[in-house]
């Protein structure tokens, strides 16, 4: 891959799936690592209880606090109960949360989005300042507060975290539109008669879908984190469910001295997941936004300049 | 930028009454809950140790509900956010005494999470899709992903086998003794400092990256300027206004991170005093903290956009 051959690598179709996963593997190496993260995660969840060796709330009070070894590959915790099987079910519970929490938050941008972005007007105005207050309070101030007074939940976890994310991400769907609806193309619709409705779903939606693709793949994470942040300090998932931020709060820090692998492994689990999700995101986002196309690879001219430095110092072939 | 600044204080006006009416309400969501809870919560003997009328009266629940809100509003007028239900003080002075150290380590934090995702988010942009950026984006990623409770946690966990070392819990204040004071605040800083300095490495290699694209750069590299001036004096600086922006909303970020930290690491501070009265169901003192904080987010906001207008030239003459 070089500028100078002057010859052009062969353009991928990426308007199609394999395509697209095809220009992550080849031009994002860090996203395909994020993306495999990413695919392991859901099958753990999917196989959870193919996997896990024993259930998630099966106790071996004889074998209680004892470190990994071959039968409790990551140890135990202060009832009995394998680390390892917990946080293979434990996936199933942030996978849930994770997909279900940015689907809701994602729909609540993109409606509120849509609306106000093409509506505009009074509308636009009051929405936009009732964002601007809500975003007024942190998002985990927010979260707790009402976890507080809803008592916690699954379901209320998902919908909590669904609805704050959403509204603070409904600016990004809202920019979007307003820069299509600038365009010429949906004056020209709605001069030759297109009902507002189609001009929604058949100009505005289709071409904001690279945004909510982003918007989804970027939310992944840090609602993943948001539950586990709420689990850890006891206001997300109640026991007995294997929740990875419960595992390292209470009895994870309470025997964390006698037992420290109780907190050890969620926390590495979890890192790893985000880890992943926000590296295949990142890869999402790159691949579709337009403002970061053009210039593959190094900006040009710094690469330019540092071949003709290579040639004269002989070092060119250093160049990848 | 006289217009720019009224335009941006009028819009303030409506955001605070929304502000103001999402705390109010979210006490009063579930109105008989909250004292139904609490009196639960007391044990056996709850429902005689807490007067029901009383708190009914105290939390202003015996009123229409406008007349609340009326009530209420004039109360903050007055500098009354409302007295704690548990220890009757009032919560302003409950808020006052914390906040210190909730600025302290927000301040510390700010200060670790620029000298980390300064040179990461520049480093990324200039030589990006190399190996070098690579790295840059993984460990950017990393702080994000590394949640900050569980690493936290771990600071407890292995120092204190390994070496027998732990961090401080006995709280100094900076005046009494500042060494000590800050052997304890610089650890939690660093990991607030950490858990946002993610989200700006990837703002600043965003911005750099499109800061790079311009003519002007090009220019810049034909005039034959070294590196170090085309990146700092001509890219960085013109990709820093978007940044300082963001930095600005780090803030909520900031106090969101602190709730845990503060807790892990036993400092007395706002989120501290939240997370207190959450487990009490002191609802006035969560009432009083949410208002805080907002109203705290709002002010850095409106800054961050004068100096946003004050640095950019193109929206000062607008």
């Amino acid at each position: 891959m070089s500028v100078n051959t002057g010859k052009p690598d062969a353009p991928i179709k990426y308007n199609t799936t394999m395509g697209f996963f095809l220009r992550l593997i080849k031009e994002k190496p860090l996203g395909t690592i994020g993306a495999v993260i990413v695919l392991i995660f859901v099958l753990v969840a999917i196989l959870a209880n193919v996997l896990a060796p024993y259930g998630y709330a099966q106790i071996h009070i004889a074998d209680k606090l004892s470190a990994p070894s071959a039968q409790y590959l990551l140890g135990t915790d202060n009832l009995g109960r394998d680390i390892l099987s917990r946080i293979i079910y434990g996936a199933r519970i942030s996978l849930i949360v994770g997909i279900l929490g940015t689907l809701l938050s994602t729909l609540v941008s993109v409606v509120l989005g849509i609306t106000t972005g093409f509506l505009g007007g009074k509308f636009d105005f009051v929405v936009q300042r009732l964002v601007d207050a809500w975003m007024c309070f942190p998002a985990l101030i927010i979260l707790l507060t009402v976890m507080s007074i809803l008592g916690p939940g699954l379901l209320q976890i998902i919908i909590v975290l669904g609805v704050a994310m959403g509204i603070g991400g409904s600016r990004i769907i809202r920019s979007a539109v307003i820069g299509i609806r600038e365009n010429m193309y949906v004056s020209a619709a709605e001069v030759v008669g297109c009902s507002t409705w189609e001009t929604l779903t058949r100009h505005i939606f289709r071409n904001i879908s690279a945004a909510i693709i982003v918007l989804f793949s970027t939310n992944i994470g840090s609602v993943i984190l948001s539950e586990a942040s709420l689990s850890f300090l006891g206001y997300g998932i109640p026991p007995p469910t294997p929740s990875w931020g419960s595992m390292i709060s209470g009895p994870g820090r309470t025997y964390m001295l006698v037992a420290p692998w109780m907190g050890l492994w969620p926390g590495i689990a979890l890192g790893l997941v985000i880890w992943g999700t926000n590296m295949f995101g990142d890869a999402v986002r790159d691949l579709l936004d337009p403002r970061l196309k053009g210039g593959v690879g190094r900006y040009g001219n710094f690469k330019i300049k540092h071949v003709v430095k290579q040639k004269k110092s002989g070092l060119l072939d250093t160049s990848k | 930028m006289s217009r720019y600044l009224t335009r941006r204080l009028l819009l303030v006006i409506p955001t605070l009454f929304f502000v103001s009416l999402m705390v109010f309400f979210s006490i009063r969501l579930l109105p008989g809950n909250i004292i139904d809870t609490m009196v639960a919560d007391m044990g056996s003997g709850g429902s005689a140790v807490i007067n029901r009328a009383e708190i009914m009266h105290e939390l202003g629940l015996d009123a229409p509900i406008h007349v609340q809100y009326g009530r209420w509003i004039w109360g903050l007028l007055h500098g009354n956010i409302g007295n704690s239900l548990i220890t009757h003080r009032p919560a302003l002075e409950l808020i006052w005494e914390r906040l210190p150290v909730s600025l302290e380590l927000g301040v510390l934090a700010i200060f670790f999470t620029a000298i980390l995702s300064f040179p990461l988010g520049v480093w990324s942009a200039i030589r990006q899709d190399t190996i070098s950026d690579y790295i840059g984006r993984s460990v950017a990623v990393a702080f994000i992903a590394i949640p900050g409770f569980w690493i936290g946690t771990m600071i407890w966990v292995y120092p204190s086998i390994w070496w027998n070392w732990s961090p401080s819990v006995i709280y100094v204040p900076l005046v009494q003794n500042p060494i000590e004071n800050l052997k304890m605040f610089l650890l939690p800083a660093f990991i607030i400092g950490m858990m946002s300095t993610g989200g700006m490495m990837r703002w600043i290699r965003t911005m750099m990256l499109e800061t790079l694209r311009q003519d002007y750069i090009r220019t810049a590299w034909s005039k034959g300027l070294t590196e170090r001036v085309v990146i700092i004096r001509h890219a960085l600086k013109n990709s820093l206004i978007p940044v300082i922006t963001v930095f600005g909303y780090q803030v909520p970020m900031l106090v969101g991170g602190s709730v845990i930290i503060e807790q892990i690491f036993s400092l007395p501070g706002i989120g501290r005093l939240m997370l207190e009265s959450l487990l009490k169901r002191d609802y006035t003192v969560v009432t009083a903290i949410n208002l805080f904080v907002a109203i705290v987010v709002l002010v850095t906001n409106i800054l961050v956009d004068m100096t946003y207008g004050w640095l950019d030239p193109r929206i000062r003459y607008k």
